[in-house]
């Protein structure tokens, strides 16, 4: 379970996120919208501590993470995986070497297990046939999915994804939320930040409105895309859907 | 200028002369180069580092070297030392020329590697440090698999022409008294009053010296360009 008590983080003056509150409980799949610059990228990294929030706790498990202290941070990000915009593959290495260096390096695994976990992997996302690739030879929607193999491979509970599809071409977007679709029904928690409203609506328990920092509303899926409550909802929902 | 006096001067011998000049001078540089990107790794994480003391040293370093010339630091390590050592012990101490040499050009290129190399580490996109954290990996993993590799590529063309400065300013030692490759060519050059032959000479061997680094490092640049 992860709890957010009153987190606040300003990047110079600008209040990126006011005052938020949020518990997401385990197995359950959370979609973060709102418009750009409502803080909801901010809210994902400061889950795992790549933002350090000016103040409020995080509370993971039961614990409270204090993400300045590596031993504490480090214990933390164990039980998550992040899927970033820009899917941060290592370009030096082929994909094998960009799944199994965490896992070797990090869970002391062997390299013929690591290799043997990363090929399994690899096949449920669809590229098995990728595995000596180099980053630079795959689409956009091939390393997203090989960025959240990676993940995948250090175990976590919780999978936070911060915008996964937005740097992707039109028809490379499917691919990937399928395979996220994958994780959600296979009961892992997930935070997403999205912009796939469909999808969204789709997958997820919970949705989570934000703008200017703050949770604007909070809603089951069906209920937030058929009644919005607040005015606002309803104006970005409009201007959106097009 | 004779044929007589071309021939004279081109034996063998002397030709084998300057070319263990050479041999000096690009010993001298290699072996520097090498200490020299070890105290530029050293020199960088200092300079990169959070704690305060190390950044204040890692510049201070880097200033100092760099902005007083070779030469002086040269003749500081060898006229200076001595003297301090005297005093202290009361003995002389004599050091050979070209440890003095290796020691003076490898301090001086460690601190241009430091600003090599912390500019190659932090011209990494910052999304490589992002996905080394949140995938677990520790500072030195992070920085051993993920960073250095990838900076490293990057300052293989300015660690090249590092190398070639290298070679060019051992002729610095000659000052105090090491027969590198312009040495050995003035040497020869004053036996014979054949300045016109030696100088050139030297300049041709300096050229194939450089030129084969340079061709080595293309290669090498192409291979390195591979995987991305």
């Amino acid at each position: 379970m992860i709890k957010l008590e009153h987190i606040v983080k300003y990047f110079d003056q600008v209040h990126a996120v006011n005052d938020i509150s949020l518990t997401i409980e385990k197995g359950e799949v959370i979609c973060l919208i709102g418009p750009s610059g409502s803080g909801k990228s901010t809210v994902c990294r400061c889950i795992n501590g790549l933002e350090i929030p000016e103040s409020g706790t995080i509370t993971i498990d039961g614990e409270v993470i204090d993400y300045n202290n590596e031993e504490q941070a480090r214990k933390a990000r164990s039980k998550m995986g992040f899927v970033f915009q820009h899917f941060n593959l290592f370009p030096h290495m082929n994909v094998l070497d960009n799944m199994t260096l965490a896992p070797v390096q990090v869970l002391g695994m062997s390299k013929q297990d690591a290799e043997a976990k990363a090929i399994d992997l690899l096949t449920r996302v669809g590229l098995a046939d990728k595995k000596v690739a180099y980053p630079k030879q795959l689409s956009g929607g091939q390393k997203q999915r090989v960025a959240i193999a990676r993940s995948l491979m250090m175990n976590p509970e919780i999978m936070l994804f911060d915008e996964p599809t937005s740097a992707l071409d039109p028809e490379m977007v499917v691919e990937v939320l399928e395979v996220m679709k994958q994780l959600a029904s296979a009961g892992i928690t997930m935070v997403v930040v999205t912009h796939e409203m469909g999808f969204a609506k789709e997958i997820s328990d919970r949705i989570i409105f934000l703008e200017d920092g703050k949770i604007v509303e909070e809603q089951e899926p069906e209920a937030f895309f058929a009644h919005p409550k607040t005015q606002r909802a309803q104006e970005f929902l409009k201007k959106i859907l097009y | 200028m004779s044929i007589d006096r071309i021939l004279q001067t081109l034996t063998w011998e002397n030709m084998l002369y300057m070319l263990q000049g050479a041999g000096w001078s690009l010993l001298m540089a290699t072996i520097a180069l090498i200490f020299g990107i070890l105290l530029g790794v050293l020199g960088a994480s200092c300079k990169l580092s959070k704690n305060k003391f190390l950044r204040f040293i890692g510049n201070v370093y880097v200033e100092v070297i760099r902005g007083t010339p070779m030469l002086l630091q040269i003749m500081y390590l060898f006229l200076v030392i001595p003297q301090i050592y005297m005093i202290i012990t009361g003995s002389p101490l004599r050091i050979n020329v070209y440890l003095i040499g290796i020691i003076a050009i490898s301090i001086n290129s460690g601190a241009y590697c430091t600003e090599l190399i912390r500019s190659g580490i932090v011209s990494i996109d910052k999304g490589q440090w992002e996905a080394s954290k949140t995938l677990g990996l520790n500072h030195s993993q992070m920085m051993r698999y993920v960073i250095l590799p990838q900076a490293f590529k990057q300052i293989v063309p300015p660690l090249v022409s590092e190398y070639i400065t290298l070679i060019k300013d051992s002729s610095l030692v000659s000052v105090i008294g090491g027969i590198e490759l312009l040495r050995s060519a003035q040497n020869l050059g004053n036996r014979y009053y054949a300045y016109l032959i030696t100088l050139t000479l030297a300049g041709v061997y300096y050229l194939v010296m450089t030129l084969f680094i340079s061709w080595i490092a293309r290669k090498l640049e192409r291979r390195l360009a591979e995987s991305d």
